[in-house]
């Protein structure tokens, strides 16, 4: 019984760590997309690359997520412009 | 956890505004942010050469490098897309670049625009028109820009190409040929440097691929629709010849270097030439579908293209054609032989009617539960053979389900697809339909014995069974004739039973036949409502539905009304018979009865006539002619339109169709004047027995009175009465009878009308009695009319009509004049002192007639010429009555009214003379009998003198005076009402004549009863004498 304990328990452990991993592979790359985001003059913070990277994930076409970004990035500075007059 | 693009890009949109903006702007800008990521850009992965371009537009060293290790890292990362990311990231930094651009040339003009636009909402909406705007212009810009970048022409090798081309083949995009959606078609890039020639060839090859995409991607829809399915089945099949194609030509062009463009089409064309005219069926078969018909109109469309010139073609949809029928075949089979319905999908041409509920109680499963829709019978099956199949199948059905018999199966091979439009199939489809119809039926006959239940529906229902219906109609009189309201079906049930059982009824029918009450009306009695039921089981129920036994129940209800009536009138007669004696008896009521007995035998006459009709022709021969059809029927829908039509055929017959409802007010009128006439009858006995009674009581008294002293009797009054009363019931039957002929009369009319009513107008009217009644050619003897009969003074009058009333007086006069000889108790004192005004009034009138006879002498020929206008005498005794309730003396005596006024009337100016030299004669003779009188006046003071009471006649005496004073009143009082139309003195003299008649009558009535002593002769002749002593 112990053993199966101890079984189930290091599965669980092993499940976390890896989960863990992942967290942190996941956290690399994106920190690496967002240097080249940075470089690149992109103007896109990490919260939102991990929206975006998401989507490319998901298989969202990237063409298009682009001229959306670009596209929210135009609105939003009207938006500003308009909100300070 | 489902991607959810939406909530992504309403994720991102909130990250990237300000915290305090509102939510629906939010909303607003992600439905339209999404829009954009909806739009359909082509998207091609960058290649290294572009990034590295990418790359080197960075001024910076060091960020380029630091970029390109980021790119190393990223492609080794556990992340799948790497590609896309990086694609994407250079991406926004190059529309970045360019936006700044653009805005820099849009801002002025946004400025200035700001200062018009008030309210957030439609600054916003101006926005977005300019971002899309902008985002086509930026759009726009990246094409160019892309084709900038790709317009590096590309060589192809041909081999490539052709490899290229074996993926088009399969529909599938490749590296030069790619799928346009603008054009809907395979092409082959146009960025890529070939030949005219070649770019043409192969876009006429990839058409193969368009079309394989087409058709495969039309076979991976699922359907329910078995007949799609199979026809999805039958094409992947004639498909994997193409594919087989393919592979032969992928080995080709591996292998061999002398294959060409032009090998690959031609090797292609036929399968080309298949697809296309896959397609084009594809193509009606989607335009058609939401017409909901697919299934029929494959099929349809698919025996079109079977007729197709190229024998090839044609082949191709034959095998398509047979494919797809094969579902069908097997709906057929199925519902042809086992009677199940297999389609889930709604396609069979036999369709299960679950939309409305079917109620089982109105045996309306075998014509409402399976509908045939003929819009979805295809082609390949006639509308012929389709009925047939769905008949066979209902057939079927009903007999497992309906009527338990499982072991039954039709001894029939099973269709099949190469029998279709054959005539073996339609051969073995009616064999087929036969068979379970004979099965049916005969299961019908013997199973559920039909015959045995039509013959208790005619029996019972139709009054077939006069045992019973006799039965019946004793038991349940008097419980029907309460109210509707007060009837109730237990105690109808118990009684119904009960008759049964007495009757000959057999087992069955005591179990099945019951009681079943109509809905009531206001004013309905018992009989109105009254029914008997009938139970049927299921299979029965079809045959017996609802609609039909409502027929029976309408049938039955009116044949029990007229047997209620012939009851009536037969237990009339019974009651007639019964106090028979009472005639002999007190013979003052027997014209009454006389005449009620007339009506009656005529009432008789007509419903024993009308009831015969009913029974032989309007029941009796549609049953015989049902009856002979039925041993013929071939399936139970011939049996259910042959029992509606014997139901219609009766229906018509006994007037019961809407369209005969004239018919049948008038029937109804007669009905009810029948019941009339039963209350009338038992009044006047009430009367009668009254008046026997009292007759007893007098007799008692008139004993007493010879023992003990004179009585003076205060019964004379209601001896007024009671006359008044008789003359009422008199009145109200001849009202009926007026009535009755009416009625009778207008139902000749109508019958008359009517060719195939001959028959029941010829045993109606077989002495052609009505007939001329209707032509007014025989009279018709009214009220007013029939008292002049009744009453001695007016016979003479009945000028025109002396030849038919001239006849029947001999026999009628005899009864008459003890209408007058009313029983009274007033004692002889009181007679004498009215004898004494009556000769003194007789006198006084003598004295005015000779001077009026002088008068009249006048004015006799004055009047020759005034006469021809009075008009002559209506016909019908109801139009005189409302002036006789008019005259307030009629409260006192009808009949001395009456016939008074009708004096008036029907005076014949023929007769005129006539009467006048009669007049004269019986002047002379009333001197005589005025001596005769005075002598008799001196007999009656010696009788009262010895008191001896008369035993017989005496009571006679003192009544002539009453009636005949009251008579002398009236004709006073009422002379002022019609001296318009005759003068006063003819009254007067017609009064006059009347006295001859009672003489007549008085002689008469003394021959008849012989047995009357010597005294009572001498009261005959005392009796003469009152009369004209009161004249």
């Amino acid at each position: 019984m112990s053993a199966n304990q101890n079984n189930s328990s290091n599965f669980k452990s092993q499940l976390k760590v890896s989960i863990s991993q992942e967290k942190e592979e996941a956290q690399e790359t994106l920190e690496i997309i967002h240097e080249m985001s940075q470089i690149l003059n992109c103007g896109l913070d990490r919260q939102q690359l991990a929206v975006l990277v998401s989507m490319i994930e998901n298989g969202v076409n990237p063409e298009a997520l682009a001229l959306v970004v670009n596209e929210m990035k135009t609105e939003l500075n009207t938006y500003k412009k308009i909100h300070k007059q | 956890m489902e991607f959810n693009a939406q909530k992504s890009v309403f994720d991102l949109v909130r990250l990237s505004f300000p915290q305090q903006t509102e939510e629906s702007t939010l909303l607003n800008y992600k439905t339209y942010l999404y829009r954009i990521l909806n739009l359909k850009t082509k998207y091609q992965e960058m290649d290294d050469m572009i990034i590295e371009k990418e790359i080197d537009d960075i001024d910076n060293k060091v960020l380029q490098t630091r970029l390109r290790e980021c790119i190393q890292k990223l492609k080794k990362s556990t992340i799948q897309k790497n590609q896309e990311i990086i694609h994407f990231v250079i991406r926004v930094s190059q529309l970045g670049k360019q936006e700044i651009l653009n805005n820099s040339q849009i801002k002025p003009i946004f400025e200035n625009s700001n200062h018009l636009k008030q309210s957030i909402d439609i600054e916003n909406q101006q926005t977005t028109n300019q971002t899309i705007n902008k985002i086509e212009n930026s759009l726009i810009k990246s094409m160019i820009v892309e084709r900038q970048q790709n317009s590096i022409a590309q060589e192809v090798n041909d081999r490539d190409l052709m490899k290229d081309l074996l993926f088009c083949l399969q529909g599938i995009e490749g590296q030069y040929i790619q799928y346009d959606a603008s054009t809907d078609s395979f092409c082959l890039r146009k960025d890529l440097n070939v030949s005219i020639s070649v770019r043409q060839i192969v876009n006429l090859i990839s058409e193969c691929g368009w079309l394989f995409k087409k058709i495969s991607s039309f076979c991976q829809i699922q359907q329910s629709n078995l007949i799609v399915q199979a026809l999805q089945n039958v094409i992947k099949l004639e498909l994997s010849e193409y594919y087989k194609l393919i592979a032969n030509l992928e080995g080709l062009i591996l292998s061999s270097q002398l294959i060409t463009f032009k090998r690959i089409h031609f090797h292609l064309q036929s399968s080309y030439d298949y697809m296309l005219f896959i397609n084009q069926l594809l193509s009606i078969i989607q335009t058609n579908t939401p017409l909901g018909t697919t299934s029929c109109l494959i099929i349809n469309v698919l025996e079109q293209f079977s007729k197709h010139g190229c024998t090839q073609t044609a082949e191709l949809f034959v095998r398509l054609q047979q494919a797809s029928c094969q579902p069908l075949m097997k709906y057929i089979n199925e519902w042809m032989f086992e009677g199940n319905l297999l389609d889930i999908a709604n396609e069979f041409f036999i369709e299960r009617d679950d939309q409305k509920v079917l109620n089982k109680d109105q045996g309306e499963l075998w014509r409402k539960q399976y509908k045939i829709n003929y819009d979805k019978v295809p082609v390949v099956i006639s509308y012929d053979e389709a009925y047939k199949i769905y008949d066979t199948g209902r057939a079927i059905n009903w007999l497992r389900k309906q009527c338990d018999n499982k072991n039954w199966y039709l001894d029939i091979q099973p269709l099949t697809i190469n029998m279709l439009q054959t005539k073996e199939l339609s051969q073995l489809i009616n064999q087929a339909n036969k068979n379970t119809n004979t099965q049916l039926v005969n299961l019908l006959f013997d199973k559920f014995k039909l015959m045995d239940h039509f013959k208790m529906i005619k029996q019972y229902f139709l009054l077939g069974n006069g045992n019973f219906s006799q039965l019946l109609i004793e038991t349940l009189y008097t419980e029907l004739s309460k109210n509707a309201h007060l009837v109730y079906k237990h105690t109808l049930t118990g009684l119904v039973e009960s008759t049964l059982r007495l009757s000959n009824a057999n087992q069955i029918i005591q179990q099945r036949l019951s009681v079943k009450l109509l809905e009531a009306q206001k004013n309905d009695i018992g009989w109105d409502i009254f029914c008997l039921d009938y139970e049927f089981e299921e299979p029965l129920k079809t045959i017996f539905n609802h609609r039909t036994m409502l027929n029976y129940y309408k049938i039955f209800n009116y044949l029990w009304r007229i047997k209620r009536v012939e009851h009536t009138l037969i237990q009339s007669w019974m009651q007639q018979i019964k106090n028979k004696y009472h005639l002999n008896a007190k013979s003052n009521v027997n014209k009454a009865l006389n005449l009620s007995l007339q009506i009656m035998n005529s009432m008789i006459h007509f419903i024993k006539n009308f009831f015969s009709y009913l029974m032989l022709d309007a029941i009796e021969t549609p049953w015989k002619k049902f009856m002979d059809q039925i041993n013929q029927i071939e399936n139970l829908d011939h049996l259910i339109k042959l029992h509606e039509q014997l139901l219609n055929e009766i229906i018509d017959k006994t007037f019961l169709h809407q369209k005969q409802e004239e018919i049948q007010i008038i029937l109804l009128k007669l009905f009810e004047i029948s019941f009339r006439y039963k209350q009338n009858l038992e009044n006047l006995f009430l009367y009668v027995r009254e008046l026997v009674a009292q007759d007893r009581s007098d007799k008692f008294e008139q004993s007493l009175d010879s023992i003990i002293s004179h009585k003076t009797t205060p019964t004379y009054n209601i001896n007024i009465d009671k006359q008044f009363k008789g003359q009422e019931i008199i009145k109200l039957l001849l009202q009926l009878r007026q009535m009755y002929r009416e009625q009778t009369l207008e139902l000749i009319k109508h019958l008359q009308n009517e060719e195939k009513l001959k028959f029941l107008l010829f045993k109606l009217d077989f002495n052609e009695y009505y007939y001329l009644l209707s032509q007014e050619k025989l009279f018709s003897l009214g009220f007013d009319k029939f008292l002049q009969q009744c009453l001695p003074i007016s016979i003479k009058e009945t000028g025109s009509q002396k030849v038919i009333s001239d006849q029947p007086q001999p026999q009628q006069q005899k009864p008459l004049i003890p209408q007058f000889s009313q029983k009274s108790m007033t004692s002889i004192q009181q007679d004498y002192i009215q004898i004494k005004e009556g000769i003194r009034l007789l006198e006084e009138q003598k004295k005015q007639k000779e001077q009026q006879s002088k008068i009249l002498k006048q004015s006799q020929q004055k009047e020759e010429q005034i006469k021809p206008l009075s008009k002559p005498p209506l016909p019908f005794p109801q139009q005189q009555q409302p002036m006789l309730t008019m005259s307030p003396i009629n409260k006192q005596s009808t009949t001395s009214s009456v016939s008074s006024s009708n004096i008036f009337q029907p005076q014949p100016l023929q007769n005129f003379q006539q009467q006048f030299e009669q007049q004269i004669q019986q002047q002379q003779q009333i001197n005589q009998k005025l001596q005769q009188l005075q002598q008799q006046q001196q007999q009656m003071q010696q009788y009262q003198q010895l008191q001896l009471q008369p035993q017989t006649k005496q009571p006679q005496l003192p009544k002539f005076i009453s009636s005949s004073s009251q008579m002398y009143q009236v004709q006073q009082s009422y002379q002022p009402n019609f001296n318009n139309s005759v003068p006063f003195s003819q009254n007067q003299s017609q009064s006059q004549i009347s006295i001859l008649q009672p003489n007549r009558n008085d002689l008469s009535l003394s021959q008849d009863e012989n047995l009357q002593q010597l005294m009572d002769k001498q009261f005959n002749v005392d009796d003469d004498s009152s009369d004209e002593d009161l004249i």
